[in-house]
């Protein structure tokens, strides 16, 4: 009795504090609740379903659901709670309210989303008609006094899992090696331009010509003055001449790198390139 | 002095500049393509056009060959159903104990793992429920008190050693019928898909109403036998050797194919766990589970795999995967063989899409292959006789018909798997020479799990003998205490086995008791034949759910 009456004290004492203009109203009474009746009391939330038309129907839909047998959703319940273990406190539940005369078919609501009329829970066996489309939601609802969807509701989540349904084909590789050619395709076009200003028009040898000729410059662009030992010192021939008298038009290396360099033009990479004399 | 020089004014530069020499120097460009550094070549930069065709031609992208890119298969693929499954291994007279397999649903791993147990109370209590709802939606609650009465479980007090179970038979007794006991109660007058040939002998129901209750009675009985997977004829479980063995046939076009599983322990079937036989027959094939043969006109794709290298040079490879890196010990031979196939070999490789059913056996039986010439090409297996071989169901050696079967497993890829009810660990004791099998779950009497360990009767640390005086200042212990769960197994020779072969007996230990007591629990000796290889194993038991598109069962 002592404890009672200091529970007592203290519940009053809680309801009389004053509490800052800014304290959710909820907190409070969950305080006064879980002094009366423990630290673990869970309290439930209630809320109402945005949009409860398509679990109505669903709900309202039970006997095709479960395909006209009321007993279908319990002994699912008792045969699922086999392989989860968090179902088996409900079931058991279930079996001793059972075994006391209670009679829980009742109790159980099922219901699907997306609702299809007509259409068997997609936890019982699908029957011809196949099973449901993937993402559908079976849900078991256990309320002695009645589930409706539309009103406010609060509940327990005991348990919630997923459940994949094995395709009854299945896709498999048959893998052959074949020496495939490996040539592919050019990475640069060749805008062929005709030798003579004006031509008539393009003949079969001139375009093979420029072909092969697109093709022998490619090969040799991979040359390095190594390879071509003998024509070193004529080739290639990008000779420029360089005078200060001014006598011939003068080409000056090294003020070009000097300027690059002062505009920022010339990055480390780039610079490492540039080699010979000044 | 140049900068000096050109500053001047036009008129007073060319003045000096006449009194210059005047000497022309020459610079010539050296465009540099190699270079002993190799981050230009790895960076693969680009350059002019002409650099991109001469990289392509120093990588073989322009060279002409003489063939055609595959661009149209026929593939013709034989394929039939499981039709017949024997469990155990498969002998020369499993035509016998075979069993047909004749539902178009089936699937392999109940078939195969499912164990005819004694339904735990739990079951039975539910079921019985059951029985009295179906009798209460068929307007005969007024039998209900009878039921009960007739098929009552019998009271049970707490039981320390089967806690939950004993709990929960005193909230049955008397208020739940016992389903095992009404099934052995019905089972004589079952009558098939009707109702009971007659009603129980000494149950009426009060009122009339017989013929009712002998419909719902027999409804009942239907479900309540086909609530577990119940395994065909025999079990596939060889307790010998802790693993399943059994064996399945199909009767493809081409002839009969059987293939084993003879060391199936992971719970999860593939195909790997397959091998094609030859000589065992499982017997006729049932009506209407022979094969046929799919012809199929389909255009190859390269096949790609993440991590493959480019078959070009300036392409993107992908960077999820990096084969390079992969690295490999000196007996590490299939993770070399794999990257060295995937990145010297896996060019060159097409593939097809069959769409195959589930539970199937399949052969290939040919494939033609059409380049863009129109040129056919007749694909046959890879194989290299006397070489060695992947991805097959036969030994290397074999190149007989049956090298070239495959079997699409008709399994499910998830499984709803509960708490395990029985659980016994057996690991190796280098120290001690021996195996433990420790038991760590087992049934209670009521079917419910029960840690072992809460089970064992206390072992006591002092071990005392006869004629001990107990006050010595030193005591020499012979071994540590050893659980009562702890059941040790010696190797032995086995007995008609090759040289060498060894099984596994078990022995009893002696255990030492607080109150100075001994007992040496002399059981039954079991075996059961070792394989060298792991060092730690599991086996345990439990319920599973598996869902298949038609039926869905437990």
């Amino acid at each position: 009795m002592a404890g009672l009456a200091a529970t007592l004290v203290r519940i009053e004492e809680t309801r009389a504090r004053p509490e800052p203009a800014d304290a959710d109203p909820v907190d409070r009474q969950l305080e006064i609740i879980r002094l009366a009746l423990g630290a673990h009391q869970p309290v439930l939330p209630v809320s109402t379903l945005a949009e409860p038309a398509e679990l109505v129907a669903s709900v309202a839909d039970r006997n095709s659901l479960l395909g006209d047998d009321p007993t279908a959703a319990i002994t699912w319940l008792h045969r699922a709670a086999l392989v989860r273990p968090e179902l088996d406190p409900l079931s058991g539940l279930l079996t001793h309210a059972e075994a006391a005369g209670v009679g829980v078919t009742g109790q159980l609501t099922v219901a699907q989303l997306p609702h299809r009329p007509g259409a068997r829970w997609c936890e019982l066996p699908f029957g011809t008609a196949g099973p449901p489309p993937a993402g559908t939601v079976g849900l078991l609802v256990v309320a002695p006094d009645g589930f409706d969807p539309a009103g406010p509701v609060a509940g327990l989540a005991v348990d919630a899992w997923a459940e994949t349904i094995p395709a009854r084909e299945h896709t498999a590789g048959l893998a052959f090696h074949y020496d495939a050619p490996a040539a592919r395709p050019p990475q640069a076009v060749v805008l062929a331009v005709h030798p003579r200003p004006n031509p008539e028009r393009w003949d079969l040898d001139t375009l093979l010509a420029t072909v092969h000729e697109t093709a022998e410059l490619a090969r040799l662009r991979a040359l390095s003055l190594k390879e071509i030992e003998g024509f070193s010192g004529l080739l290639p021939a990008l000779y420029l001449p360089n005078n200060y008298t001014r006598d011939v038009p003068s080409v000056s290396f090294k003020g070009l790198v000097e300027l690059a360099r002062a505009r920022g033009l010339l990055t480390a990479a780039a610079a490492a390139g540039v080699v010979g004399k000044d | 002095m140049p900068d000096r020089l050109w500053n001047l004014p036009p008129a007073e530069l060319d003045l000096e500049l006449v009194k210059l020499p005047s000497v022309v120097t020459w610079s010539r460009l050296e465009p540099l393509a190699l270079s002993p550094d190799l981050t230009p070549g790895l960076q693969t930069l680009l350059g002019d056009p002409l650099w991109l065709l001469a990289r392509q031609w120093q990588f073989d992208e322009l060279r002409g060959e003489d063939g055609g890119t595959p661009v149209s298969a026929v593939v013709e693929v034989e394929h039939a159903p499981l039709s017949r499954l024997h469990p155990g291994a498969a002998g020369p007279g499993a035509a016998t104990t075979a069993v047909d397999l004749v539902d178009e649903d089936i699937l392999l791993e109940p078939l195969v793992e499912a164990e005819a147990v004694a339904r735990a109370a739990r079951v039975r209590a539910e079921a019985g429920l059951q029985l009295l709802r179906l009798l209460d939606a068929a307007g005969l609650g007024r039998l209900r008190p009878r039921v009960v009465e007739r098929w009552k479980f019998p009271p049970r007090h707490h039981d320390e050693r089967d806690p939950q179970g004993s709990a929960r038979a005193v909230v049955l007794a008397g208020r739940v019928p016992d389903a095992g006991l009404v099934e052995a109660d019905l089972a004589p007058l079952d009558g098939g898909d009707g109702p009971l040939t007659g009603m129980p002998a000494g149950l009426t129901v009060p009122g009339g109403g017989a013929a009712k209750a002998r419909a719902v009675l027999g409804a009942w009985l239907r479900w309540y036998r086909t609530q577990l997977v119940a395994p065909p004829g025999r079990a596939s479980w060889n307790p010998h050797r802790q693993e399943y063995a059994f064996a399945v046939q199909a009767e493809l076009p081409s002839g009969r194919a059987v293939l084993r599983a003879d060391e199936y322990t992971t719970g999860r079937l593939d195909w790997a766990d397959f091998d094609a036989v030859d000589g065992v027959e499982l017997g006729a094939t049932p009506a209407g589970r022979t094969g046929g043969t799919i012809r199929k006109v389909l255009v190859p794709m390269p096949a790609r795999f993440p991590g493959m290298p480019a078959d070009r040079l300036w392409a993107f490879e992908d960077g999820n995967v990096y084969l390079g890196g992969v690295e490999a010990g000196p007996t590490d031979l299939t993770r070399m063989a794999l990257v060295e196939f995937s990145l010297t070999f896996g060019v060159d490789w097409f593939v097809l899409p069959v769409d195959l059913p589930a539970g199937s056996v399949v052969r290939v039986g040919s494939l033609a292959v059409y380049d863009t010439f129109g040129e056919k090409v007749d694909v046959g297996p890879t194989r290299q006789p006397g070489g060695w071989s992947m991805f097959g169901l036969t030994p290397s050696t074999d190149v007989s018909r049956r090298a070239d079967l495959f079997i699409v497993p008709p399994v499910v890829p998830h499984v709803l798997e509960g708490d395990p009810l029985e659980e016994v660990a057996l690991f190796r004791d280098e120290m001690a020479n021996l195996v433990w099998g420790v038991e760590r779950i087992v049934q209670g009497a009521s079917g419910e799990p029960v840690n072992r360990g809460r089970l064992a009767t206390p072992v006591s640390l002092r071990q005392r003998l006869p004629d001990d005086l107990g006050d010595a200042a030193i005591v020499y212990r012979l071994m540590t205490p050893v659980p009562d769960h702890w059941i040790p197994f010696v190797a032995v020779p086995m007995a008609g086995g090759r040289p060498g072969a060894i099984e596994l007996e078990r022995r009893p230990l002696l255990h030492f008791r607080d109150d100075g007591t001994t007992d040496l629990p002399i059981r039954a000796v079991s075996s059961c034949a070792a394989r060298p290889r792991p060092t730690w194993r599991r086996t345990a038991s439990g319920w599973q759910r598996r869902r298949f598109p038609v039926t869905a069962r437990s």
